[in-house]
């Protein structure tokens, strides 16, 4: 009978297949061109001069990793601000793929404004997305940053990043004694302190709904991890055990942290209650356990681990507490970190003695170097997976800086830190969520 | 009752060969057929200066060997083909430009569903631009077109999910409107290209 049922499996599958008969043409690749984007100058009505243009902003941000290009307005041959305006003849001779048009109106409420615009589907003149905004003026550069994030969104498939921040901490090399823990715009733009010491701070790490970060501070003369909110300011600290307390890393619900403790007698990974204030062992080894990362889905958590002899990636399972090898290639893996699918990692690979980040495909085994600079250092990645932030060392004026490089390998750019001391970035995550 | 079982077992057997054989199961060509011609077509095609070839009407096509780094490109400005017209397949090493083999062939249905796909497959290629998408999405059209090669219509058969890489792929059908240099048999067109699927992967 299960032979049968086979039998007739088969029989029907391949007669599907045979009575289907349409022919189906596969397009497997495209052009490399960036996609090309008209924004045309935005309809202003009211009294005072704009204190940003909107179409600058935009333009500036959706140029950043090179995947889009954006019409300059001294090339365009009208400026519409309504759809009726449109003629698609015009934009399709200067070879624009999407054009938004709108407007900035005066509101009722003082110092208010509205924003309207679209989003057009040049070639198949459609409306692909229309929107309503309303800001205070003082925030029209944040709106602007907004608007961009939408229109990455809805062209590209992905969240945009350009309203997220980056975690970072700056030792300035003129002040050997003192450490800031800093937060910045993507672009650089309102960079801003939230705790300075003369102790090392290290690891920042956000919460999952960006509103606090955790970190690990010696100001007390040993390692001890703390929570900083950062509306407030306020900071409360982890319970202390003896021994290292370093590596905090949030879970994806916000209820956990897990940290590295060695008060077993050798770094083992530990899982903190937020909730009831307590510390719960993950991993027990002679070897050293560092470094842990959530996977996205909360079910286990990939870290560094010496236990071979040199260090490597391992991944546990939160409920069956297994724990596997991922990473077989060179002999020094470390600093992992998932990317939002849960199906890659990147982590810092050591190739004929430089320091690589490198991007790991957990399911293909495919392991891709993406940084071509040296000594590269704690990567972090962006909410929507497709850039990643790294520490490294700029040859040329020998300081470190913070630098980054998109997903494909084909983007890179450097962010200049102006104290020439800036380490350990970390990536919010998605925080004006619309 | 191990006579009816064998008897059983060998009419279920005779049984299942008949169906199998009027399905067409047993028709190997055709299911490498259709394997073929769903799977991207490797091939970089030129054309030769039709001074070289004017001794007869024949049309030359050199199929050079195609390195992974190659993509397939189309020249399709030489490309004049009449309804039923012979051509002449000349295969060679991308790295020897010179003919190695010559083959006077005619096309035979499959290879000119073959060579018209790559054409739409080229056409197409050329203009879609790709959003940075997840991996291992794909979404497959169904268009409708008329001899000219002119697109009367597009439909979505089967989204991938993601709006703005559907929206990718409309748009490339949108700005290619009309195939170029699909000039084959009225049978050839009715059979196969009235109505078909694209398939668009990352």
């Amino acid at each position: 009978m299960k032979h049968l049922n086979k039998i007739i499996f088969f029989l029907l599958f391949f007669s599907s297949s045979y009575f289907y008969s349409q022919l189906r043409i596969e397009i497997t690749g495209g052009t490399d061109e960036p996609i090309k984007v008209a924004m045309v100058p935005f309809e202003w009505t009211l009294d005072l001069a704009p204190p940003f243009y909107l179409h600058e902003i935009v333009k500036k941000d959706l140029e950043s990793f090179a995947e889009f290009s954006v019409l300059n307005p001294e090339d365009m041959l009208s400026y519409p601000t309504l759809e009726e305006e449109v003629s698609y003849r015009d934009w399709r001779l200067l070879k624009v793929d999407y054009l938004i048009i709108g407007s900035v109106l005066k509101s009722e409420i003082e110092g208010e404004v509205n924003i309207s615009y679209s989003i057009l589907d040049v070639s198949r003149q459609k409306n692909v997305h229309k929107a309503l905004m309303m800001g205070s003026l003082g925030s029209l550069n944040r709106i602007g940053h907004n608007i961009s994030d939408r229109i990455y969104e809805k062209i590209n498939g992905i969240p945009g990043i350009f309203s997220t921040k980056i975690a970072y901490v700056d030792k300035p090399v003129a002040n050997k004694e003192s450490y800031d823990l800093r937060i910045t715009d993507i672009n650089g733009e309102g960079d801003l302190s939230l705790f300075l010491s003369s102790q090392p701070i290290l690891s920042p790490d956000w919460s999952p709904d960006g509103k606090q970060i955790a970190y690990v501070s010696f100001e007390e003369g040993t390692s001890r991890i703390y929570i900083q909110e950062l509306s407030t300011g306020n900071r409360r600290a982890l319970k202390h055990e003896k021994g290292i307390n370093s590596s905090p890393s949030w879970s994806p619900d916000g209820n956990f942290l897990t940290g590295v403790l060695s008060k077993g007698g050798n770094p083992d990974l530990y899982l903190y209650d937020l909730k009831n204030n307590n510390w719960k062992q993950l991993t027990d080894h002679y070897g050293i356990d560092t470094e842990p990362d959530w996977s996205p889905n909360g079910k286990s958590l990939i870290f560094t681990s010496n236990r071979s002899g040199s260090p490597q990636i391992y991944e546990i399972n939160i409920s069956s507490m297994r724990v596997k090898r991922k990473t077989f290639e060179g002999t020094y893996n470390a600093r992992a970190r998932y990317l939002p699918d849960g199906k890659k990692i990147i982590y810092v690979h050591r190739r004929k003695g430089v320091f690589h980040i490198a991007l790991h495909n957990l399911k293909t085994g495919r392991i891709s170097i993406l940084t071509d600079t040296f000594l590269d250092e704690s990567p972090s990645v962006a909410p929507n997976g497709n850039v990643i932030i790294y520490a490294t060392k700029d040859k040329t004026t020998d300081t470190d800086v913070l630098a980054g490089v998109t997903i494909n390998g084909k983007t890179k750019f450097i962010l200049p830190s102006a104290s020439g001391g800036a380490r350990e970035p970390a990536w919010s995550p998605i925080l004006d969520k619309y | 009752m191990q006579n009816l079982f064998a008897g059983f077992f060998v009419s279920l057997l005779i049984h299942t060969g008949l169906v199998l054989s009027l399905s067409n199961i047993f028709n190997i060509d055709l299911l490498n057929f259709q394997a073929e011609y769903a799977a991207p077509i490797p091939a970089y095609l030129v054309f030769e200066q039709p001074a070289l070839t004017s001794k007869k009407e024949f049309k030359r096509i050199v199929i050079n060997d195609v390195t992974p780094e190659s993509k397939l490109k189309i020249d399709i400005k030489e490309m004049v083909l009449k309804p039923d017209q012979e051509i002449l397949i000349l295969e060679s090493k991308a790295t020897k430009p010179s003919i190695v083999k010559k083959n006077k062939i005619n096309l035979s249905e499959k290879n000119r569903i073959l060579f018209f796909s790559s054409i739409i497959e080229g056409q197409i290629r050329t203009v879609w631009k790709k959003p940075i998408v997840p991996e291992g999405l794909s979404v497959e059209l169904v268009l409708s077109m008329v001899p000219t090669g002119e697109i009367l219509d597009v439909k979505i058969k089967r989204p991938s999910g993601n709006e703005a890489f559907d929206r990718s792929a409309l748009i490339a059908v949108a700005k290619v409107k009309k195939f170029e240099n699909l000039s084959m048999s009225a049978k050839l067109f009715d059979d196969n290209f009235r109505n078909f699927s694209l398939i668009f992967r990352p």
